[in-house]
């Protein structure tokens, strides 16, 4: 009521958020899951239907006390993490010491592809070299937060998630030296809006 | 294994203070972020909860545990990184699969080795992101850099197991 920041259409911002929740993919989902339960209830009979629902509310149970937590550090570190920043930072420096930094950038990055491809491009304009570029999208893919902290840990289990993490964080890093040293140069598209 | 649930409670606890102490609009604009995740996720993963669920118990359990079980070693690691290249989808499809799997046997090397090749390949993101704002050349630069990793970490992961007593 009377925030400035309202947009046009009238709508009260939560009920903008919902319209997004509960967007095309989340009934498309739900769909997905009630077809899977019907099947399994069809294939496989009563018994083992709420065998797996049981399963099911009881790992909800256990998720839930980290569901809040997983959110308010995925928001927390988004708003606290100054993009410009870690932008410089990468595009200052060379080679190795890039890609290592990119790493760890791009494991701190929270966010989906929206947030993530226009940093790369970014980095890009600021400087930063191939090897930093591919170092960067891979560990937001392989080690990004929040995909961690909203998924991985609530689903998989912290031991499922130390053990992969652990095995794999050092790998961005060869990935990047690798790239450094493959003779593929790269041509970024103009951005739209963004003046060649 | 609440130790984990307290340990994430302390993490966020201590973001918030860290906002708060901004005494500017980070904590306001924080709150509304992590209403606006919570909103959208949580009804998704519930969902993917019970989609596992379901999955687990339609998956060929027997066969894929043969294929991906624990004993099938760096072959269930290669076929693991090939399955997780065909995995078209965000987290909400990927996860309930890998849980799924969890479920029915499918051995941890294997399963890192799955969600390693999604997370590198993700044709979905390749499409719709990589090739828009990156080019083709930095994704042919990228895959010639990574596409190996997937088997990588599944092995490192199978060397681990012992050392992490899991």
């Amino acid at each position: 009521m009377g925030r400035t920041t309202a947009p046009s259409d009238g709508k009260p911002a939560w009920r903008r958020a919902c319209d997004r929740a509960f967007d095309r993919t989340f009934f498309a989902f739900a769909a997905l899951a009630v077809i899977g339960g019907m099947t399994t209830y069809w294939l496989k009979g009563a018994d083992i239907f709420e065998r797996s629902l049981d399963g099911s509310l009881e790992l909800l149970w256990f998720i839930l006390p980290r569901i809040g937590a997983a959110m308010i550090i995925a928001a927390f570190l988004q708003v606290l993490i100054p993009r410009e920043l870690v932008a410089r930072l990468i595009g200052e420096q060379a080679g190795a010491r890039s890609v290592f930094i990119a790493t760890i950038a791009g494991a701190l990055t929270p966010g989906g592809p929206l947030t993530c491809f226009p940093i790369i491009v970014a980095l890009h304009a600021s400087g930063a070299n191939k090897g930093a570029l591919v170092a960067y999208l891979l560990s937001w893919a392989m080690l990004g937060i929040q995909r961690i902290v909203v998924w991985e840990i609530p689903l998989m289990g912290a031991d499922f998630t130390i053990l992969r993490v652990t095995a794999s964080f050092t790998l961005p890093v060869i990935a990047g030296l690798i790239a450094l040293r493959l003779p593929i140069r790269i041509r970024v598209p103009d951005q739209p809006g963004r003046g060649a | 294994m609440q130790m984990v649930a307290i340990v994430m409670w302390v993490l966020a606890l201590g973001l918030l203070l860290t906002a708060a102490r901004r005494r500017d609009d980070t904590l306001k604009g924080g709150i509304g972020v992590a209403g606006g995740y919570l909103l959208m996720m949580m009804p998704r993963v519930v969902l993917a909860l019970f989609l596992a669920g379901f999955v687990a118990e339609l998956l060929p359990g027997a066969v894929i545990s043969a294929w991906l079980g624990s004993s099938s070693g760096f072959r269930g690691i290669m076929i693991a990184s090939v399955a997780g290249i065909a995995v078209p989808a965000g987290g909400v499809v990927a996860f309930p699969l890998a849980l799924a799997m969890l479920k029915i046997g499918v051995g941890l090397p294997q399963l890192v080795a799955f969600l390693t090749a999604w997370e590198i390949f993700a044709v979905h993101r390749v499409l719709a992101f990589e090739i828009p704002f990156m080019g083709t050349r930095f994704v042919a630069l990228r895959i010639c850099s990574s596409f190996m990793l997937p088997p990588v970490a599944g092995m490192a992961t199978g060397a681990l197991m012992p050392l992490l007593g899991t």
